[in-house]
């Protein structure tokens, strides 16, 4: 009993999943530049600036997992041959 | 599920926190939707269907392969036959193909005991003689003789082939001398384009085409004739070392019009001088001196 997947459905979630992290990683940068500006005027100090840092960091960290999903998706929509190297059957 | 899964893992093997939490249940679920059961036509319409079309492939396999096999013997074939014409043993006959038709008569069958004794004892004489064993020396002389055979055939065959090769270049010299006067080259090389264009001759043609138009046009610009064009080529193929008889009867019948036209040319002037001659004769004496000063002038000419 075979099975195979249709690379047209494949190909559209992985369309998803590129548009959501997109979206995904500008609304963190927005944010980051929003919160952390909040954070500023709010705390004009020290204690202030050390917290934007470590909501900078947590945002690259946040940013690099998402871009490399964004990058990957990319990468297998471009060349779709990829899935059926990575071992995927696709229906003919 | 476990096969969407497995897909799910080959397409993604990432899995940070942000592939598990979004991009593997995002992908999964359209793997989902993407998945065929390829064998569900055959458990909807029986193994029966599947056994059959299995046996059509296998027939149509069987009958692929000897159709395969018949067209590489085919071209086996074709081969050994090709090579057997243009191979340099293809103008060669052995020795008993071509003295078998002069071989003589076997004798008429003995008709008494004593002639059939005789036969015997004279078959038995004659048995050495007519198979006796080649030595390797003689049979390495045959094949020299044989190759040297081949080869002098194949240099006649070329010589004729360069012949008939030369005879047309110079026959097609001749035409574009003709059709150069008349037309200019502009006109013949629009026509040799779309010659060109149609594929009617071949790129070497279309070269030879062109250098004889070339050789033509400068011998027009230097008031070269074409039977001095073939003398040339005579004569630069004579220092070679190459001997055409297509140009050496071109040669010869370029100097039998070259000695005619001379002939008809000194006819005129012959006649001339004759009459001349008769002329200075009827004058009478008081002509003497003058005919005299005449014949000086004719000998300084001459």
């Amino acid at each position: 009993m075979g099975i195979c997947f249709k690379s047209e459905t494949v190909l559209r979630g992985l369309k998803v999943v590129l548009a959501g992290s997109a979206c995904l990683l500008i609304g963190l940068i927005v944010s980051f530049v929003f919160v952390s500006q909040r954070v500023l005027n709010i705390m004009p100090n020290l204690l202030g600036f050390c917290i934007s840092v470590a909501l900078g960091l947590t945002t690259i960290y946040i940013a690099a997992s998402v871009l490399h999903v964004i990058v990957d998706s990319a990468l297998i929509l471009r060349n779709p041959g990829l899935l059926a190297e990575r071992g995927l059957d696709i229906c003919v | 599920m476990s096969e969407a899964q497995s897909a799910l893992n080959k397409i993604w093997r990432c899995n940070c926190w942000f592939c598990r939490l979004f991009a593997r249940k995002v992908l999964l679920h359209y793997i989902e939707k993407a998945l065929v059961y390829m064998a569900e036509k055959s458990a909807v319409l029986g193994g029966g269907v599947i056994v059959a079309q299995e046996l059509d492939v296998v027939k149509e396999l069987r009958d692929l392969k000897t159709t395969v096999s018949e067209l590489k013997s085919a071209i086996a074939e074709i081969k050994a036959l090709l090579s057997d014409l243009t191979g340099p043993y293809s103008y060669y006959k052995p020795r008993e193909e071509v003295e078998a038709p002069a071989r003589p008569q076997p004798p008429a069958p003995p008709t008494s005991i004593a002639e059939v004794r005789a036969e015997t004892s004279r078959v038995e004489v004659e048995k050495p003689e007519v198979k006796p064993p080649t030595p390797s020396g003689r049979g390495l002389e045959e094949i020299a003789g044989v190759l040297g055979e081949a080869g002098r055939i194949v240099r006649e065959e070329r010589e004729v082939l360069a012949g008939v090769g030369l005879k047309q270049a110079v026959s097609l010299m001749r035409i574009i001398y003709e059709i150069m006067k008349i037309y200019p080259r502009s006109s013949v090389e629009r026509m040799l384009d779309l010659v060109e264009q149609l594929k009617i001759v071949s790129r070497e043609e279309m070269s030879v085409l062109r250098t004889t138009i070339n050789i033509v046009e400068q011998s027009l610009k230097e008031r070269i004739t074409p039977e001095e064009n073939v003398l040339l080529m005579y004569l630069l193929l004579k220092n070679i070392g190459v001997r055409e008889e297509a140009i050496e009867e071109e040669v010869i019948k370029s100097v039998l019009n070259a000695v005619s036209m001379m002939r008809k040319m000194s006819k005129p002037t012959q006649e001339a001088r004759e009459e001349k001659s008769e002329t200075m004769s009827s004058g009478g004496v008081a002509g003497g001196s003058l005919r005299g000063v005449d014949n000086k002038w004719e000998n300084l000419q001459q």
